[in-house]
This record gives C-alpha cells, sequence and structure tokens, in this order.
C-alpha cells in the first residue's frame, strides 16, 4: 500500500508538471465561459450547461489526451513499464491522476459562474427563485465530469493506439470529423432515401444524441471505452492482453460504480427537471393510446368544448343551415337540443323544443313579433355560451323588412330600423338529466376599461325578450365618460373617446353579433365563462378584452367587458392567428378566480397571474418569467401549438415539444411535475385535461391519448372500437361487448 | 548449491509465425557476467523482454533470480536494474527529478550511491535530460539501474551509438559497482570487445538459435582458424565435423572451427598438408565467423 502511495504520488507529481500549461489553458476557457454566461444575460442560462459538456471535452483533449500520449511516446515507452510496477497499477494511477487534474478546469469555471450569478447578483432570479447553488452545481458538475470521462476515455484509448501525440490529435480529429459526417450527412441521407434499420439506427442515434438526455450515450460510451482503452493501454505496455490482476479488476468495478452514479446524477438535459424523477411522464408511463375514428365526439369545436366542460353534453340550436339572405318561404323553426353522449352509438335527446315553446308564443303575439324573421328559422342567429352546469342561449333578432330591395349585385339594402322592431331573446338552461330552460329576467351589463367602470341593468319586456336598443349602451358610456374625463386637452378628450368606443364595440360584437372571433375557446370555471380577445387602438397595439358571462343566477345573467393596461398586457408581442380555431386565447387559462396569461418576453415567456373574483376589477397578483430554459434547446414555451390549461391546481402546458405539467405553489411559482415528450408523430395536440393523474391529449386527426402521472402501466389492448367510456377516475376503459360498435 | 540467477529453458517466442527465439537453453550463475552476443533481428532483446516479463514466451520456462517473470514480475523487477536501447527517460525532466521519481519505485533505492555514482559520472544533476547528449543519457540510465543495488543488472544494448570513452567510462561503472559487490550483470550488446573485456560467459545468438553458451575462455580455446596448404588436390574438409571452409586462395585454405581439440589437428595434419597453421581469434571475429557459418550450413541444408 505504502509502494503504491508512492507511486501515486511520483505519478501524480509527473502529470502535474507535463500538464500543467494545459489546466491553466483549459481553466482560462472554464473561466471565459462561465463570465460571458454569467454576464450576457441574453445568453441562454441553461445553454451553461451545454458548454460544461464542451469543456469537459476541452478538458479531455487538453490534458488527458497529452498526458496518455506521453507515455506512448518511443522517447518514454517502457519507462514505467521496467518499473517494480504492473502495467494494470500504472494504468490506474495514469487514470486517476490524469482526471484529477481534468477536473480542475470544470470545477473552476462552474464556481466562477455561480459565484457570478449568486454574489454579482447577475442571474439572480434563476438560483434564488428557482434553483439552489448546490443543486446547480451538482447538475453542472455532473454532466460536464461525465462528458470529460467518456471523452477522456476515448482520447486515452487514441493515445495508447498511436507512438506521439500529434498523432493522437490528428486521429481524434479524424473521427470526430468523420462521425460529425456520418451524422449530418450519410445518416441523413439515409434517412430521407432508405429505409429498415438502417433509418431507424439513424434516427435513434439523432434522438439520442440531440432530443433525449444525453446521460444514455455517456454511460453506453464510457462503459464501452472503460476495458478497451484498458486493455489498449496494457497492450501497449507489455505487448499481451493476458496479464489481469486484482487491481485492474478493483479499478474496472470502481469506475463502473462511478460511471454508474454520474448517470443516475446527471439530470434531463433540460435543467428545470431537476428533481423530476417520480411522476415523469417520459420515465414511467406508456401511452395508452385510443383512436376514435369517424366518432361524433371530435366532429366540431362546439362538442369538443362542451365535451371539455362535461365530457359528454352536446347542446346546439338546430333547424336551417342557411345562411346569408332572408328567405321568406322558410317557415322551418330552429330548436335548441341538448343531447347526452354515451358509449352507445347514438346520443341521448335530453332537450328538444323549439326556439317558439322555449320562450313562449305569447310573446310573439303580444309583441306583434314577424314570425318569418330569420331568428326562428336560422340557427346562426342564435349563440350558445356554457360554464359548468349552466348556460345561456341568445338569440338576436334583426330587422329585415319584407321586400327588402337589393342593389345591382343582389345584397340586400340596409334600411334603418323602426323603433320596437330589433329584440334580443335570452334564456338560461341547466345541465342535468332533465334540461331546465329559463327565459331571463335581467341582464347586468358591466363595462370597465382605463377609464372607470360603468353598469348597467336591463330588465326585460317580457321573461326572454329585451329591446335591443336598450342594449346599444355605447351612447350611454361615452356620455359618461366624456363627463367623467373632462380634459383640457381636447387630444386627450379624444383619445378617452376612442377606448370607451372600441370596448363598447367590441363588447356589442362578442355578445351579440356573428364573427369569425366566436371560433375561439373559451374559458370557464363552475360558474363563469370567460372569453378574452384583442382590439387594435389607434396606435394598432393590441388590447385584449376580457367579457365574463357569470351564470350563477338562473333569471339574470351578468356580463362584464373590458379592456386591461397595455402595460400590464404588453399584447404587441403576440403573434395572434385570427383564422385558427385554437388561437390566441389558448395563452389565456382561468382556475376559479384565477386568470393565468402568458406572453413572450426577451428571455422566456412571462406568467401573469390575477384575480378575476370581481370581473370588473382583473386586479394583477403576481408575475413569473419563466426562462425559455425551461424546454428543450431553448425552445419558448409559446410556439404555434401553444396551449395553456388548468387543471385541479396544475398547469398544463401543451406546445410542439410535448405536454409539460407544472404544480402552481402557494406563492405562484412552478414546480415541475411531469412531462411528455415525444408524442405522436404529426398529431398535433388540440387540448388536454388531467383528472386524478391521468392526462389525457387529445390529439389531431380525432386521436386520443391517456398517459399516467404514477408509474402504473395500463394494458390495452389494441382495438378499433369507435367509441371509449371514461370510468369514475378518468380512465378509458373498453366497453363491454354489448356496449361497443366493431366495425 | 545457488540457484541459478537466470535459467532458461527450451523457451520458444514467435511473433505471428516467425519464432524469434527458438528452444532457448540458458543458464547464468550468480556474480557473472553474461555477453549475449548476436547480429540484429537474433532475439537478444526479445530474450531480455522475456527476462524482464514484458513478453510471454509461447513455451518453455524463465526464473530469473528464482522468480517466474510472467507472473511475479513486480517483485523480480524490485532486485533487476535494467537499461535499454532506447535509453527512455522524460525529457523534461532535471537529473535531480528523474532520480527522485525513480526512487518512488524503489524501497531500496540507496540516495548516497545515488549521488556517489552521479558525482563519479560528472552529471549536472539540475540539467534537464533534454539538454544532456547521448552519452549523459546513458550515464543517467546506468545510475538509475544501479542506485537502488539490483541483484541482476540488465543492459540490453546500453552502449550502442556512443562513443568509445564513454562506452568505456560505463564499463568501468559496470566493473566496478557490479563486480565488487559480486552481483550478476547480463548484458547483450554488438559491441563484441565489450563483451570481451568484461564477460565471464558469453552466448552468441543467431536468428533465435543459441549457437554458443560458454565462458570466454572456453570459447577462445575452442574456436580457431586452421590454415592449410597442399602441393597437390585439395582433399575434402567436408568430412570434419563443425569445420567450415572460410576462405580458398590457391592451394591455401582456411578452416574455421568451433570446437577446436588436438584431435582435429591430428586429423588435418594426416593429410599431409605442405603447411598447416592455428590462429586464435578475438572474440568479435569468433562470433562473426560462428554466426557466418551458421548461416552457410542453413542455406546449405535449404
Amino acid at each position: 500500500m505504502v509502494d503504491m502511495l508512492k507511486q501515486f504520488k511520483a505519478i501524480l507529481w509527473k502529470q502535474y508538471r507535463q500538464a500543467l500549461s494545459m489546466i491553466i489553458g483549459a481553466s482560462v476557457i472554464g473561466v471565459i465561459i462561465a463570465w460571458v454566461w454569467a454576464y450576457k444575460n441574453n445568453y441562454p442560462f441553461d445553454a451553461f450547461y451545454d458548454w460544461q459538456g464542451i469543456l469537459g471535452f476541452i478538458s479531455a483533449l487538453l490534458i488527458i489526451l497529452p498526458i496518455a500520449s506521453v507515455e506512448s511516446e518511443k522517447k518514454t515507452l517502457g519507462f514505467l513499464a521496467a518499473k517494480p510496477t504492473s502495467s494494470n497499477r500504472i494504468c490506474i494511477l495514469e487514470l486517476i491522476s490524469a482526471y484529477f487534474f481534468a477536473f480542475i478546469p470544470l470545477i473552476i469555471s462552474i464556481l466562477v459562474f455561480l459565484f457570478m450569478c449568486k454574489v454579482l447578483r447577475t442571474r439572480e432570479e434563476f438560483i434564488t427563485h428557482q434553483y439552489s447553488v448546490i443543486q446547480l452545481f451538482q447538475t453542472y458538475f455532473s454532466y460536464s465530469a461525465s462528458s470529460l470521462f467518456c471523452f477522456g476515455l476515448f482520447f486515452f484509448f487514441i493515445s495508447t493506439c498511436t507512438t506521439n501525440r500529434i498523432r493522437s490529435f490528428s486521429m481524434a480529429f479524424v473521427c470526430f470529423v468523420g462521425g460529425a459526417i456520418f451524422l449530418e450527412y450519410m445518416g441523413r441521407a439515409t434517412q430521407q432515401y432508405y429505409s429498415g434499420w438502417i433509418k431507424n439506427l439513424y434516427t435513434l442515434m439523432v434522438i439520442y444524441s440531440l432530443n433525449v438526455n444525453p446521460k444514455t450515450i455517456i454511460t453506453l460510451f464510457s462503459l464501452l471505452l472503460l476495458p478497451i482503452s484498458f486493455l489498449a493501454f496494457r497492450f501497449q505496455m507489455t505487448r499481451s492482453f493476458y496479464r489481469w490482476n486484482r487491481y485492474a479488476l478493483v479499478f474496472v468495478v470502481i469506475i463502473i460504480a462511478i460511471t454508474s452514479v454520474f448517470a443516475i446524477t446527471i439530470p434531463n438535459r433540460n435543467i428545470t427537471f431537476i428533481g423530476v424523477t417520480q411522476n415523469s411522464l417520459d420515465e414511467h408511463a406508456k401511452p395508452l393510446i385510443y383512436r376514435i375514428q369517424g366518432s361524433e365526439l371530435a366532429k366540431t369545436d362546439h362538442i369538443r368544448q362542451d365535451y371539455a366542460v362535461r365530457q359528454n353534453y352536446y347542446i346546439s340550436v338546430e333547424g336551417d343551415n342557411s345562411r346569408g339572405a332572408y328567405k321568406p318561404d322558410d317557415q322551418r323553426f330552429v330548436s335548441l337540443s341538448i343531447k347526452k353522449l354515451h358509449v352507445t352509438n347514438e346520443p341521448e335527446i335530453i332537450f328538444d323544443k323549439s326556439i317558439i315553446d322555449c320562450f313562449g308564443e305569447d310573446i310573439i303575439k303580444k309583441h306583434n313579433l314577424d314570425i318569418e324573421n330569420s331568428v326562428f328559422s336560422n340557427r346562426d342567429d342564435w349563440h350558445i355560451h356554457v360554464a359548468g352546469d349552466r348556460g345561456a342561449l341568445f338569440g338576436r333578432m334583426r330587422y329585415r323588412p319584407k321586400g327588402l330591395p337589393y342593389d345591382d349585385d343582389g345584397n340586400p339594402i340596409e334600411q334603418k330600423a323602426p323603433p320596437n322592431s330589433e329584440w334580443l331573446f335570452a334564456g338560461s338552461f341547466s345541465l342535468e338529466d332533465k334540461p331546465v330552460f329559463t327565459p331571463l329576467k335581467k341582464l347586468t351589463l358591466n363595462i370597465h376599461g382605463v377609464n372607470g367602470k360603468e353598469t348597467r341593468i336591463i330588465n326585460c319586456v317580457e321573461p326572454g325578450l329585451f329591446p335591443y336598443q336598450e342594449l346599444n349602451i355605447t351612447k350611454t358610456i361615452l356620455s359618461e365618460y366624456k363627463r367623467r374625463n373632462k380634459s383640457a386637452e381636447k387630444e386627450v378628450d379624444k383619445i378617452y373617446l376612442e377606448d370607451a368606443n372600441m370596448i363598447v364595440s367590441a363588447f356589442s360584437i362578442y355578445n351579440f353579433s356573428n364573427s369569425s372571433k366566436e371560433k375561439f375557446l373559451d374559458q370557464y370555471n363552475e360558474t363563469r365563462l370567460y372569453r378574452i380577445d384583442y382590439e387594435r387602438d389607434r396606435t394598432e397595439y393590441l388590447w385584449p378584452i376580457i367579457t365574463c358571462y357569470d351564470f350563477s343566477k338562473p333569471d339574470n345573467i351578468i356580463m362584464s367587458c373590458g379592456i386591461e393596461y397595455k402595460e400590464t398586457l404588453p399584447t404587441i408581442r403576440l403573434r395572434l392567428n385570427y383564422y385558427s380555431p385554437y388561437a390566441s386565447p389558448d395563452y389565456f387559462a382561468i382556475d376559479d378566480d384565477k386568470l393565468y396569461y402568458v406572453f413572450p418576453v426577451d428571455d422566456g415567456d412571462m406568467l401573469v397571474v390575477s384575480d378575476i373574483s370581481d370581473p370588473t376589477n382583473i386586479r394583477e397578483i403576481v408575475r413569473r418569467k419563466i426562462h425559455k430554459s425551461l424546454f428543450p434547446n431553448n425552445w419558448r414555451m409559446i410556439d404555434h401549438n401553444f396551449k395553456l390549461k388548468i387543471n385541479n391546481g396544475k398547469l398544463i402546458i401543451s406546445n410542439i415539444l410535448g405536454v409539460y405539467i407544472y404544480e402552481i405553489q402557494t406563492d405562484y411559482s412552478l414546480k415541475p411535475l411531469a412531462r411528455k415528450t415525444h408524442l405522436l408523430r404529426y398529431n398535433r395536440i388540440e387540448d388536454t385535461q388531467l383528472k386524478n393523474d391521468i392526462l389525457t391529449v387529445y390529439g389531431s386527426e380525432n386521436s386520443i391519448t391517456q398517459y399516467t402521472l404514477d408509474s402504473s402501466v395500463y394494458k390495452f389492448e389494441p382495438s378499433n372500437h369507435k367509441y371509449f367510456k371514461i370510468d369514475g377516475d378518468g380512465r378509458f376503459t373498453l366497453p363491454s361487448k354489448s356496449e361497443f360498435f366493431i366495425p | 548449491m545457488n540457484p541459478a540467477a537466470i535459467e532458461i529453458k527450451n523457451c520458444t517466442k514467435c511473433f505471428r509465425r516467425t519464432a524469434v527465439v527458438k528452444d532457448l537453453c540458458l543458464s547464468v550463475e550468480p556474480g557473472t557476467v553474461y555477453g549475449l552476443a548476436g547480429d540484429n533481428g537474433a532475439g537478444k532483446t526479445t530474450t531480455i523482454k522475456m527476462m524482464l516479463g514484458m513478453l510471454r514466451a509461447n513455451s518453455g520456462s524463465i526464473r530469473v533470480l528464482g522468480f517466474d517473470p510472467w507472473d511475479n514480475g513486480v517483485e523480480l523487477k524490485k532486485n533487476i536494474g535494467y537499461v535499454s536501447e532506447n535509453r527512455e527517460l522524460y525529457d523534461w525532466m532535471t537529473v535531480t527529478e528523474i532520480i527522485w521519481f525513480n526512487s518512488q519505485f524503489y524501497e531500496t533505492w540507496d540516495e548516497t550511491l545515488a549521488a556517489e555514482t552521479l558525482k563519479s559520472m560528472e552529471l549536472d544533476p539540475k540539467k534537464k535530460i533534454k539538454q544532456l547528449s547521448r552519452g549523459m543519457r546513458a550515464k543517467v540510465c546506468l545510475m538509475l539501474a544501479l542506485s537502488h543495488r539490483p541483484d541482476l543488472l540488465i543492459l540490453d544494448e546500453a552502449s550502442s551509438g556512443l562513443d568509445p570513452l564513454v562506452r568505456r567510462e560505463i564499463l568501468e561503472h559496470i566493473i566496478t559497482l557490479i563486480q565488487s559487490e559480486g552481483r550478476t550483470v547480463f548484458f547483450s550488446s554488438h559491441q563484441i570487445d565489450e563483451v570481451e573485456r568484461v564477460s565471464d560467459r558469453v552466448g552468441i545468438l543467431c536468428e533465435g538459435d543459441l549457437l554458443r553458451d560458454e565462458s570466454l575462455d572456453d570459447i577462445k580455446a575452442t574456436s580457431k582458424i586452421i590454415r592449410v596448404a597442399w602441393n597437390s588436390d585439395m582433399p575434402d574438409h567436408t568430412k570434419f565435423e563443425n569445420v567450415t571452409c572460410i576462405e580458398e586462395s590457391g592451394r591455401e585454405k582456411a578452416y574455421f572451427t568451433d570446437s577446436f581439440s588436438d584431435e582435429l589437428l591430428q586429423q588435418f595434419k594426416q593429410l599431409n598438408p605442405a603447411m598447416i597453421d592455428v590462429q586464435d581469434l578475438k572474440l568479435e571475429e569468433i562470433v562473426v565467423e560462428t554466426i557466418r557459418a551458421q548461416k552457410k550450413r542453413r542455406t546449405a541444408s535449404v
């Protein structure tokens, strides 16, 4: 033992002398990397993680390769072999001491980075709010050390195959260039033009090298390189592979143990997921894939929405499907239909009543309403809003005089409506086994904006019937604004008026007009439905307009509408897509009385949490920056498939990378809980739901996939069943044979 | 009876299909200076590497200082000083540093001896190895090989490429330091005069075959050149065993024999030569003629 310590001391000293300049060089590179990453706030925080991996490579190249090469060179080859020590022992001591020095630049670099971040208060938010210093050190070090270990063994092996360090460098260079060319060109070409196992092989390589945790590659390479490099060293020293002794055995066992420890401790490439070892969908769960091809369930947005609310209700106004011009001959009345969906083929109709029956024929006669008006025959004049167990139905009766003159192109010429010729039908309904329809007696309108709020209560003339002119509150609001904000400056006065006008017109459009914006998904809780949209002001800024329907009283629906400050929600950065069925409102999520909103900022996304318990006074509670390092390869959370959703206190973010689930803490910070990446290819996520630790992903092409957050795996026999059943826990279950239809 | 310092029995070493050492049998008594001579590629270095446990013999057995070099290489090397032909040293170390570095591998390292040797060899301890001349490097190697007082010193072409002065100096060190303490020296060299100067026993290796393994005196006594001249036609000499005609000039011939004896001389005399003369040979000539004769015999047999 004393012998070995003395020998270790000698070899350590020798290698220190040999590698001193290289240690300094690598340390300087490490410090520069740390300095740049700590100070340059526009450099991604987590890219330092990748740079540490590269520094591990540099360290191996600059320190281990020359150290190992020296023993292979003719000038020194055999010096140690002739000493009273075994080649195995020399190999072990050489490797240990080489790694000892190669670790120095890594440790220096990480310490400098963390010191600068912590003490000099750069990138403070990460260290104080998200990660502890120890956690980050462990993260960076384990990855860089693994990289060093892997490449160190590779260079050690290369060095034992050559007789001088220049050749070693050349050989290493050729290997890397060759590998890169293979991956970049050959592999890509193979993937494009060939099929079979070659294509799969390349795909695997790319997946494992680029997208997934690198620990698998590092571990595998290290375990492969270790015995090879060891044998190569022995062969070079003694021209023999045979001599094997206990030192080598112990060494190999130790290295395998160290490698395994590293492999375990290397976190995912995405440092956000430190500690997410439990409940990680990627680690444990196997998807349960069940397609509902051709099913009615996912046919339209409304259905999908209703499904999401109640899971099995389909509410619609049915009847004539005509659009556009009034057709006087059409006498068919539309009806409100509520269907309950079952696992059986056909949905069960639980409510189906003509609109006229819903509101009563009396009001038509009493107010001499035109029975031929399109509101009674055209379902497009009706709007349904649903939240929780209740919903509301609105229908606008427009003035459409008979014998309307047409212009040269055949379009009807608008004429001013005479008094009491335009009406609003409004009613509410419950969602239960026997739905109840209630005509509204009151409508409460709240308008709120930058300069205050206005409330107006409109009483019905008959239950369910409101004069439309009463609803046109623009004039009132404008005059109120004018009165309250009397300004000496005419220009400011004009601005106020414009803002007020914008809100009011938006309010009207959302509630009572046909608009392409209706396609936007709504957000809801048990009693309220929120709709969020944007209006452009005179400066082309986008202003978020938030509308809230409160269904808590069956005969009085409270509607609130307003704008938020630009400073609060810098919507100018939003990439709106009005033509997508799932566009910008997906940036919002509602959870009870909290509104969550995400918008992009410089180096990530900003999550804003607002209190919406009073819909006329939306108050910001907190905002948290979600750095783009949350996602692999610095992918921004908001991409063109981004969706935000909250289920049971868990924030679900779905985008092109997959589904990410965070637990919302009491201080509104996000704790990573699970993620599911590598979803089905070409299958866009359209909706997600988390219930009882089961994640249900609604994809395009009518596919539904379930994942479990715990480690249990549900085995599902593949089938082509058209329908599925969801049990009390939210899991898919196969219906019994009598219940489903096998095509 | 002391066991032999080196005992090699029927040892064969092949690299792929080429046998480099063939059925080698060799024994070196303790306290002996053994010189192994041979041409290039004869198998000298391979033999030494097998003795050091750096190579494993394909067959046969080797014991050095009572140890099997392959199985007990570490123990064996504690008692061996080895200087290789390449004089492998770390260029960037100073003489002092390499002495310290080397000393860490030996329990029996004698610092006093190292210092004395350093002084007697007139080596500058502050100089880096790369600044030393070839001769100086050789001296450093020898000093490193001697300073742990090894029982056996193995020199593999240690003096090749050195000028005569340094060679002589090194030889003197070997003689004074080793012989005075009765240690064993095994060395291979192209410089046969060196071998002749210090060896007690000499082995001649040719293409893996050990042709001679005798004491220096015996080799010299049995290796002669016999010059014979005839008046008439020359008789056929091939009936004599171990006699090779090495020169022919008119009616005069020169024969080399490695087993000279009075009987052989009598046999020549019975052929009634006009003149017969027996010449003594230097070791170098003996080695050259032995190897040449061997190659001649091999060519003839092929």
